[in-house]
């Protein structure tokens, strides 16, 4: 099954290749989120004009905690759970296979 | 009581305008905490799929939800002011205070002007304009209304993803695509009526004059700093109705009948969620299906659709993992392909 747009990485738990190139930009996409939920817990408690690389830390810290625990409660949602329960039940068993480069 | 609610939204500007003309160190940064109160408030509160008949509403509480919309285009106007006053001292932090700025814009801000420009009344049309402006994003009033609503779900819509697309990808084809679009519609509306593209009939030039000369005058004003604040503020609210508009059309599409030519949009083509307190602050936007299904429907009466594809979380917690695109993927993919 090729997806409609880019690599979901896991669609109806089949797994299919991915380049180097996804994986970094998928990396680097979850730092970019680290950054501006960061930024967004800095402006919390930022004062003064400066930048304190402690206060930065503690800041990625906290939207490290932030998104994992909406993550976890997210996933955790009966909501989430009955539809995953749905797509299982459509989705074979031994449907783990690799699928290649479409072109 | 029920227009308590409503009222919500209202908190933080007030609070932060309270706050800093009395003196306090901590006015704009309330605004993080505020949401941080909301985040953990939105898992606790719960869904209300409660309807309200327009009919059974009184005139006057009629005109109190329409007077909500109005009232807030000055009280943002003042909160971003007070931004731009608090940047001129040299203890302020520019970066906070814009990202505080821009949240509230970006949350608040953009569904109230999103309530406004859907109205046929010219005076709340403006407001709208008045308050995009503000963010710098005026075009969004043409594009939203021309261009998304009737293209939703289709390739030529900018401002719905695509199914593995991440918020990444999705932001400058949104912003760029968007404002090429609207560009597009303008045009073609001019030519329609006979008038010249390049005019003062012309929407689009009018907002970009407009720009220009608020930049030009908060430059003048308060400076440089007045004016990254400004610009940082503007790009964060930007920011977020991308988010929005990532969030509300994930992976969602209507099916091509012919060439060219869609199935009519239902309310199977946009994330419904009935969080209660991501519906009080957002003047109802994730109400999203019946918004699409009835654009004209005011605020206070837009409808939670069952059966359109719903979302696993309030809204808020909906935009933090579209920021983390593996994260987002793994929740929201299985639910698209149930859906469609």
């Amino acid at each position: 099954m090729a997806p409609d747009y880019g690599s979901t990485g896991e669609v109806f738990n089949v797994k299919y290749s991915r380049s180097v190139f996804e994986r970094i930009f998928e990396f680097a996409s979850v730092g970019a989120g680290l950054a501006i939920v960061g930024a967004c817990s800095y402006a919390g408690y930022a004062e003064g004009p400066g930048f304190g690389i402690l206060l930065g830390l503690v800041s990625l810290i906290v939207a490290a905690v932030v998104v994992s625990a909406v993550f976890i409660v997210t996933r955790t949602s009966a909501d989430v759970r009955a539809i995953r329960k749905q797509v299982d039940q459509l989705q074979p068993p031994d449907a783990d296979v690799k699928v290649h480069d479409q072109n | 009581m029920t227009l308590v609610p409503h009222f919500f939204p209202f908190v933080v500007p007030l609070l932060v305008l309270t706050a800093y003309w009395s003196g306090a160190s901590w006015a704009f940064r309330s605004v993080t905490w505020f949401f941080l109160c909301v985040l953990v408030l939105e898992f606790v509160a719960g869904k209300d799929s409660r309807e309200r008949d327009a009919a059974g509403v009184h005139s006057a509480e009629r005109y109190v939800l329409r007077l909500i919309t109005w009232i807030w285009v000055p009280i943002h106007a003042a909160l971003i002011t007070t931004g731009l006053l608090a940047v001129g001292d040299a203890s302020s932090n520019l970066p906070a205070i814009g990202i505080a700025l821009g949240t509230v814009g970006g949350m608040f801000g953009i569904p109230v002007a999103h309530e406004l420009m859907h109205r046929s009344n010219r005076f709340e049309r403006a407001l709208a304009e008045i308050q995009m402006t503000m963010f710098s994003y005026a075009h969004f009033c043409i594009e939203h209304v021309e261009g998304h609503h009737t293209n939703v779900g289709t390739p030529r819509d900018p401002a719905t993803a695509r199914l593995g697309e991440s918020v990444y990808q999705f932001l400058p084809r949104s912003v760029c695509g968007g404002f090429a679009h609207a560009w597009r519609l303008e045009s073609a509306r001019l030519r329609r009526q006979n008038r010249s593209v390049i005019g003062g009939s012309n929407r689009m030039l009018r907002y970009l004059l407009t720009t220009f000369a608020l930049y030009f005058a908060i430059g003048r004003l308060f400076g440089t700093k007045g004016l990254l604040l400004f610009a940082v503020q503007s790009v964060v609210s930007i920011g977020i109705i991308e988010i929005i508009n990532y969030v509300e059309h994930y992976g969602l599409t209507r099916c091509e009948l012919q060439p060219g030519r869609y199935e009519k949009v239902t309310t199977e083509h946009s994330w419904n969620s009935n969080h209660r307190v991501s519906n009080w602050l957002l003047f109802n936007v994730p109400r999203h299906a019946d918004h699409h299904y009835e654009p004209n429907r005011a605020y206070p009466f837009v409808r939670h659709i069952e059966s359109a594809p719903q979302l696993p979380a309030g809204s808020l917690a909906m935009y933090i993992l579209a920021l983390f695109p593996p994260l987002w993927r793994r929740i929201m993919d299985p639910l698209v392909r149930c859906s469609t």
